[in-house]
């Protein structure tokens, strides 16, 4: 069921945060074995806080709006008395004195944390292997352990698909919290850039690539999304980036006034295009204006990106490495380009913002834009030569556009819903994304719950129960 | 003229008032709302607030063609010596006015600025009005749009005069932005004494504004550039948080590594000026992409018994003089009559450490984005000591430059986190008033530190200056800093107002 409803039965007393906490418990003893995606437990510490949760609500008192609801966490935020590796060797033992802003919040709510979902080395290096890293290993994808569960949220995704948790809490930096969530056919919301704080996150605030880095939830509905997010949004005392941009309600969204813009990836699965047609006609017969059309520059943007994140050489992700005591890096991290000369750097990064500032421009006419989270549609293989095999034919070059990190770059509200099926494996989902205005979150909120209306959204992966 | 105590009254009568439940205006409310109520007293049509003269003309006391002729004529009387409004936009003023008349007369009110005369900051695009940025690329360079704020404004219904002095780009031309001068108009004056810079680079703005040249100017900081002016000149101003105010159309806009460092803001004579005004040029414009909507508070709401307030009249090696350090012991004195608490505190090796990073980060590239600058627009040769400057630094690398932008950003955490316990932070903006226009402050002749204006643009926190005090002859105003968390401009002119009350704020010029 939805974080929403649980909670509202944890409230009303008609289940005891106990028997929430014992259940989800269970789920993860029984699922886990085959996806590895919860690395890190805490249950003793979840069922003393779940009997403390329980007794509160015998006594009466005021309780938050998560009160009693069990969730994971992305190994990459610290968490409190509890082992936070964000994948990397270095931190293998590290046990925060602090809960990362967005899980104290969730916690201060009434959530009570089970364990950590795994996530590729600083959520940065997994390679093509997905969410992998040398401390834990793969995560799987619950609809096929033989698949990939999408990185760098994929043990957040396949933990909430499998029903190991009412929600988790990833970040995203180039499609992280997207990817996942679309081959694991779960939702999730990248908010805009400088809606949730990043203190704690072990890529936290600051530096000049600051801007790319958002955090946000995982769930299986999208009226979660609704729930959660005005709890992780705010300024803390630490990420300097945030803006108090009050929440809008999703449920006041009108949509048949919404003007839609939307792009069919050409070369993409035919059963992506399709799900994308009937998202659009879905809004058309609400009354929205429709459109072909994509924001412009979308390659020159990234590729503005790529020669921005280039600019210190390895030397950024060498410091990261150094600062986590990590000798041993995982074979796929990413340690952006070749260095270039400053005056080429700042340049870089003039170019990214004036390509900013063009797209914002287009955003201007449309309210909501449906595009593919991932063209492919689902997830990938775990075996090395269909991985192999797959890989070369994503290599061959492409004539649809790529909308995930596009989003990163500036910073609009992005969330993804469960559409449908791969045709080539109809256990495998995808979804599609809804993306907005800067700060119109609840815009995308309320997108993601018309189309989830329309395809039933989140569908239980057949793990042995 | 007003005394500091009718001012204090008349402000406690309209706080009075609005406690009652009378007009309490928001963003969205208020460019519909009638006319802001003002404190102000003065008589005179080119030295009363914007506030006031608003109201009067909305009242139909005095007309937009009255008050655009008094300013033209004020202009006209003191631009000789003052050099601060360098291109004029009279005979359009003069339409504009008579067009608002018309309007009013039917009631038809543009907005809460409805025939207000301002002038801009020739950093900004003018629809029409030659904008040149103090740069020789732009010396015949007429927009075809107005910047951002401008647009705002016109839309609200102030009319523009003219345009005032600027270093060139804001930030090179001869001098450095410590003064307002460049190869195409020359130096600003300062209107308390002639032979004494206006500082820069908002230093035409500031200086017109006190001598009665116009109701008030927009200017840009990005290190100082609305707040230094504004205290040699013994003006109001308010540099906005960053993300409030749209930067497009402006001659360094939006984008690259500096980016929020750079803010814009009102220049006036009265504090309730700049509380009238930001909420106009707020908000994002889908183009510059670093706005965010945040919900605009109002100043009245701040109960000045209820802050905490942090205070230093020196730090470290910046060390004021005895007026300076002066003006901040009567200011906390007030303060301390009212507020919950004022204390001593100055987090001074973080201001030293961001103000390192600052200079780092600027010139890092060996100032390849200056000269970009120069070429977008044209500029073969740039002013006074910048091609030296240019050609003489040299690159650091792109691993260094990113180290000291992680650093930077380390600093401004701890910096947000130490201003989580104030709500208020008053400190000097320079070391003294106004100095000689060929004397431009150099750390290794004159020793010690300028001070800290540039700190809070690197955190992008919200600060206004007011005149609180006189330099020791008599003769020149001083300002102070009031700074308040992100986004809290309310506290900032909640203080201001108080301390302007209570100090008098601006006085005329002898000019």
């Amino acid at each position: 069921m939805s974080a929403s409803r649980l909670a509202k039965l944890i409230r009303s007393r008609k289940i005891s945060a106990t028997e929430a906490v014992r259940l989800y418990i269970a789920r993860i003893e029984s699922v886990n074995p085959k996806i590895n995606a919860v690395v890190a437990t805490c249950f003793e510490r979840a069922l003393l806080e779940a009997q403390l949760a329980d007794a509160a609500l015998s006594r009466g008192s005021n309780v938050g709006p998560l009160h009693g609801v069990p969730m994971t966490i992305k190994d990459s935020f610290d968490t409190r008395g509890v082992v936070s590796t964000a994948g990397t060797l270095g931190r293998r033992d590290f046990v925060p004195a602090k809960d990362a802003t967005v899980v104290a919040r969730v916690r201060a709510a009434g959530a009570i944390l089970l364990g950590k979902t795994n996530t590729p080395e600083f959520t940065l290096g997994g390679g093509w292997k997905g969410t992998h890293n040398l401390v834990y290993g793969l995560t799987r994808n619950p609809y096929d352990p033989r698949y990939q569960a999408g990185a760098s949220s994929g043990g957040s995704a396949a933990n909430v698909a499998a029903g190991g948790a009412a929600f988790d809490i990833g970040s995203d930096y180039g499609g992280s919290l997207r990817v996942p969530a679309t081959v694991n056919g779960v939702v999730t919301l990248k908010p805009t850039y400088g809606r949730t704080p990043r203190t704690g996150h072990i890529i936290g605030y600051g530096g000049p690539f600051d801007s790319f880095q958002q955090t946000g939830p995982l769930t299986r509905w999208v009226e979660d999304l609704a729930l959660l997010m005005p709890i992780l949004c705010g300024p803390d005392d630490t990420d300097c980036a945030m803006a108090p941009v009050p929440f809008g309600d999703p449920a006041a969204v009108d949509l048949s006034k919404l003007r839609v813009a939307y792009a069919i990836p050409e070369d993409g699965a035919p059963e992506v295009k399709a799900a994308l047609l009937d998202c659009v006609k879905s809004f058309e017969e609400l009354g929205c204006s429709v459109r072909e059309d994509a924001p412009p520059k979308v390659k020159e943007l990234s590729a503005a990106r790529s020669a921005f994140t280039a600019g210190p050489g390895p030397d950024w992700m060498q410091r990261l490495l150094a600062a986590n005591g990590t000798k041993q890096a995982s074979p796929g991290l990413w340690y952006g380009g070749e260095e270039t000369s400053c005056a080429d750097f700042t340049r870089a990064c003039e170019e990214m913002d004036a390509l900013k500032s063009e797209q914002l421009a287009w955003i201007q006419g449309y309210d909501l834009f449906i595009c593919a989270a991932s063209a492919r549609g689902g997830a990938l293989p775990v075996d090395d030569g269909e991985l192999e095999r797959a890989r070369s034919q994503m290599d061959r070059p492409s004539r649809s556009l790529s909308f995930t990190g596009n989003f990163n770059t500036n910073g609009w509200p992005a969330g993804v819903v469960r559409a449908g099926v791969t045709s080539a494996h109809p256990e495998l989902p995808f979804g599609v994304q809804a993306v907005a205005q800067p700060w119109r979150d609840d815009v995308v909120i309320a997108a993601l719950a018309h189309i989830e209306r329309m395809t039933g959204g989140y569908v239980p992966p057949r793990l042995p129960a | 003229m007003s005394s500091p105590e009718s001012a204090s009254s008349e402000g406690r009568r309209n706080f009075l008032r609005r406690i009652g439940g009378l007009a309490v205006g928001t963003a969205g409310s208020v460019g519909a709302s009638p006319a802001a109520p003002s404190r102000d007293t003065t008589d005179s049509l080119v030295f009363m607030s914007a506030t006031r003269l608003a109201g009067l003309i909305r009242a139909r006391k005095v007309s937009a063609a009255e008050a655009v002729d008094a300013y033209i004529r004020r202009i006209e009387s003191v631009n000789d010596r003052l050099n601060a409004v360098v291109m004029r936009a009279f005979d359009r003023a003069r339409q504009e006015a008579i067009a608002l008349d018309r309007r009013a007369r039917r009631r038809d009110f543009a907005g809460v600025l409805h025939g207000v005369p301002m002038t801009v900051k020739d950093s900004f695009d003018t629809e029409g009005v030659i904008s040149t940025g103090g740069t020789y690329g732009r010396q015949q360079y007429v927009p075809s749009q107005d910047a951002t704020v401008v647009a705002r404004l016109r839309r609200a219904g102030a009319i523009l005069l003219g345009k005032t002095n600027t270093p060139e780009f804001t930030l090179g031309g001869v001098g450095g932005i410590n003064t307002s001068s460049n190869s195409l108009y020359g130096s600003s004056h300062n209107p308390y004494d002639l032979t004494l810079t206006t500082s820069g680079s908002s230093g035409g703005a500031a200086a017109i504004v006190a001598a009665g040249g116009a109701a008030f100017d927009i200017g840009s900081d990005l290190g100082g550039s609305i707040r230094l002016p504004a205290h040699m000149n013994g003006v109001a101003g308010l540099k906005t948080t960053a993300g409030r105010v749209p930067r497009t159309g402006h001659i360094v806009g939006y984008g690259g590594v500096l980016d929020t460092w750079q803010q814009m803001g009102p220049i006036a004579r009265r504090v309730e000026d700049l509380a009238l005004i930001t909420p106009v040029i707020s908000g994002p414009d889908f183009r510059d992409a670093a706005c965010a909507p945040v919900p605009w508070r109002d100043p009245h709401e701040i109960e000045i018994s209820k802050l905490r307030v942090a205070y230093f009249a020196a730090a470290g090696a910046f060390r004021p003089d005895d007026a300076t350090r002066e003006t901040i012991r009567r200011a906390v004195g007030w303060l301390g009559e009212t507020a919950r608490a004022v204390t001593e505190s100055c987090p001074v090796e973080l201001f030293e450490a961001l103000n390192a990073t600052r200079s780092k980060l600027t010139m890092g590239d060996g100032w390849a984005w200056y000269q970009r600058l120069a070429d977008k627009w044209g500029t073969k040769n740039v002013s006074g000591e910048m091609a030296q400057t240019i050609a003489s630094t040299p690159q650091i690398s792109t691993a260094e430059y990113v180290r000291t932008w992680d650093e930077a950003d380390r600093i401004k955490s701890k910096l947000l986190a130490w201003m989580g316990s104030w709500d208020v932070l008053v400190c000097p903006v320079a070391k003294g008033p106004a100095t000689p226009i060929d004397r431009i402050f150099n750390a290794a002749r004159d020793g010690g530190s300028l001070g800290f204006p540039g700190v809070f643009n690197s955190t992008g926190w919200p600060v206004a200056v007011v005149r609180c005090g006189t330099s020791a002859d008599g003769r020149l105003p001083i300002g102070i800093q009031v700074v308040a968390a992100p986004w809290r401009e309310d506290i900032c002119l909640a203080v201001a107002a108080y301390l302007e009350a209570r100090s008098g704020g601006w006085q005329p010029p002898p000019i």
